[in-house]
């Protein structure tokens, strides 16, 4: 079990984040917050590249630094901007990386094959890193991040730059790999999430603002999120959440308290909900 | 050790290092070029008195006599003739009193300095003893290329070696960084202990690319020049001598050499100053974390450090060179 105990992050006189503090056990973590709302700061605490200001993260009780390589030797990592070597296959890449791991050679061998199948890249593994294509690469780094088979794996924005079929193919190999493990997922896309997290982690004004799951997050919102056709004059001035092509022209959806005259009430999905908790300004 | 193989791995697919490296290589043969004005006499010396044994005695005179006739024979019988053995009667004196008078204003520097000389009249004494002054060496032409071989060729072959020790740390060090590899590796099990191995690397990697370099402009030098008859000579022959503040002195060393291990100390201690300049390149790579600005920090360093030596020589701080 990885525990958050009350963590605090500064730079000089800003802070990146206050006093957080979760519980992680086996399943999936969605960390879903706008850009800036210091969702890499936690992350790079968690992989240790950075120390706390304050507070403690422990892994079983103690503390991770502490730790040191044996809690990092459990730690599956994919970085924000993963870094790859140009001239090297993924073969050779993730041979590069197994050393990092301390992996032992014929292990390391036997493992890279299995995971260059998971992830389906068996035909491009001697194939330079530069001449694949982003989603290929994305791929490459997911299994560096699996190498050593962690039991807690964090992927920072792992779909950023993924195609919309590169998308779901990435969410049905996480799902499949979330079985025994922790992984946490961190993204400002909702579609990353919504399906496979089972647990939500929102970051708001560098604080934690809630983890609960998606249903539970959408339940709160229950009664407040409304369709209504354009241009209909609306006596307060609701939230807009999005918009949409119905059979009768433009639908507006909106977050509101009280349903305006004509609005039809819809059940709230976590894209309302993140729309509506990160409104303008809101990080 | 894999670690070790991995970071080399890197610095082997660079190809701007081997192409640094070639160039080092043509300059090396168009140094070993520039020094072709001696090679005849060397070599023709080689041809008249190799096989005879590095010591000047009745045995090598008897062999360059026998030697067919020509104006170089005469020349170099001359020059054996003449030979006497100048450490037993060497007067240290003039240099012992220019040195101190040099350092007079300080009585540390004083002492140090006649304690220096008395070791040096041992040395000399002991010279004397061994009858160095007697190896023929590379006969007349022995200063010349003494001074190409080491002064020419060997402070280039350093050079080349300590720059692109370096580079190449300066290399390894920033990698990950320029790669943006640097976090996953950092939150590896190996983490931060990789800076260990990529020093390491850079290491092993800078002696192995000056060896490698010694090597080469060395053999290809050896190609053209014979020095298969002066290994075993003293390098001490009075043949090989120094000019200092205008003054002709005989090439003292503190140990007994010969003209192998003599090159066979040089190309070590060039290993070992190459070590010295990987390991500076490592610290300022370390403390600034950013490799241009290391590489910067680095070159004011070097430069620094030689204004500061020419400065305090003008200030009358330093002897300079």
């Amino acid at each position: 079990m990885l525990t958050v105990e009350h963590v605090t992050k500064r730079y000089g006189s800003f802070t990146a984040l206050e006093d957080i503090s979760l519980q992680f056990t086996t399943g999936i973590y969605g960390l879903l917050a706008p850009n800036g709302a210091g969702k890499t700061t936690l992350i790079k605490m968690l992989t240790t590249l950075l120390f706390p200001t304050s507070g403690q993260i422990l892994w079983e009780g103690e503390d991770i630094h502490a730790l040191d390589e044996d809690y990092r030797g459990l730690l599956g990592y994919l970085p924000q901007e993963f870094g790859y070597y140009p001239g090297y296959t993924p073969r050779q890449f993730l041979r590069y990386v197994a050393a990092l791991q301390c992996i032992p050679r014929q292990e390391a061998d036997r493992r890279i094959s299995g995971l260059l199948e998971l992830v389906g890249l068996s035909g491009a593994e001697h194939k330079k890193m530069r001449q694949l294509s982003g989603g290929m690469r994305q791929r490459v780094g997911i299994a560096q991040a699996m190498l050593n088979d962690p039991k807690l794996l964090i992927l920072d924005e792992p779909t950023a730059g993924l195609d919309p079929r590169e998308r779901v193919r990435f969410r049905n190999l996480i799902h499949s790999l979330a079985e025994d493990r922790i992984v946490i997922l961190s993204t400002h896309i909702v579609s990353d999430i919504e399906t496979i997290a089972g647990q939500i982690i929102m970051l708001r004004e560098h604080k934690l603002f809630c983890c609960d799951s998606p249903a539970g997050i959408c339940g709160k919102m229950k009664g407040r999120v409304f369709e209504i056709p354009a241009g209909t004059a609306l006596a307060e001035n609701p939230f807009l959440l999005s918009e949409r092509q119905g059979e009768q022209g433009t639908v507006l959806r909106i977050f509101c308290d009280a349903p305006p005259k004509g609005a039809v009430s819809v059940t709230p999905g976590l894209e309302d909900a993140f729309l509506a908790i990160y409104r303008e300004g809101q990080v | 050790m894999r670690l070790l193989s991995c970071e080399w791995s890197k610095l082997v697919r660079l190809p701007a290092l081997w192409g640094c490296l070639a160039l080092c290589l043509v300059f090396n043969c168009l140094l070993i070029g520039s020094g072709d004005r001696w090679r005849w006499e060397w070599n023709e010396t080689a041809a008249m008195t190799s096989g005879w044994g590095p010591r000047v005695d009745s045995g090598f005179l008897d062999g360059l006599r026998q030697q067919p006739q020509s104006d170089y024979k005469d020349y170099l019988l001359s020059a054996a003739e003449g030979m006497t053995d100048i450490y037993a009667d060497y007067d240290l004196r003039p240099l012992v009193d220019y040195y101190i008078g040099y350092v007079k204003n300080s009585p540390g520097a004083t002492v140090l300095m006649e304690r220096k000389y008395e070791r040096l009249a041992e040395r000399v004494a002991h010279l004397s003893q061994t009858g160095a002054a007697m190896d023929w060496y590379g006969g007349p032409v022995t200063h010349y290329v003494h001074q190409f071989l080491y002064g020419t060729l060997m402070r280039a072959l350093l050079t080349e070696g300590a720059v692109l020790g370096m580079l190449s740390m300066l290399f390894l060090l920033g990698y990950e960084n320029q790669q943006r590899t640097a976090a996953g590796a950092y939150a590896s099990r190996t983490g931060r202990k990789l800076c260990r191995w990529k020093v390491m690397a850079g290491i092993t990697w800078a002696l192995a690319i000056y060896l490698l370099l010694a090597a080469v402009t060395l053999g290809i030098f050896l190609l053209f020049w014979d020095w298969s008859g002066v290994w075993g000579g003293s390098v001490s022959s009075q043949f090989n001598y120094v000019i200092d503040m205008l003054v002709r002195r005989p090439f003292f060393t503190w140990a007994d050499l010969t003209v192998g291990s003599y090159l066979a100390s040089v190309v070590g201690l060039g290993g070992l100053l190459t070590v010295v300049f990987t390991l500076l390149a490592a610290v300022c790579g370390t403390l600034m974390g950013n490799v241009y600005l290391a590489a910067l920090v680095l070159t004011l360093l070097l430069c620094g450090g030689a204004a500061a030596q020419a400065l305090c020589a003008q200030a009358g701080l330093w002897m300079g060179c």
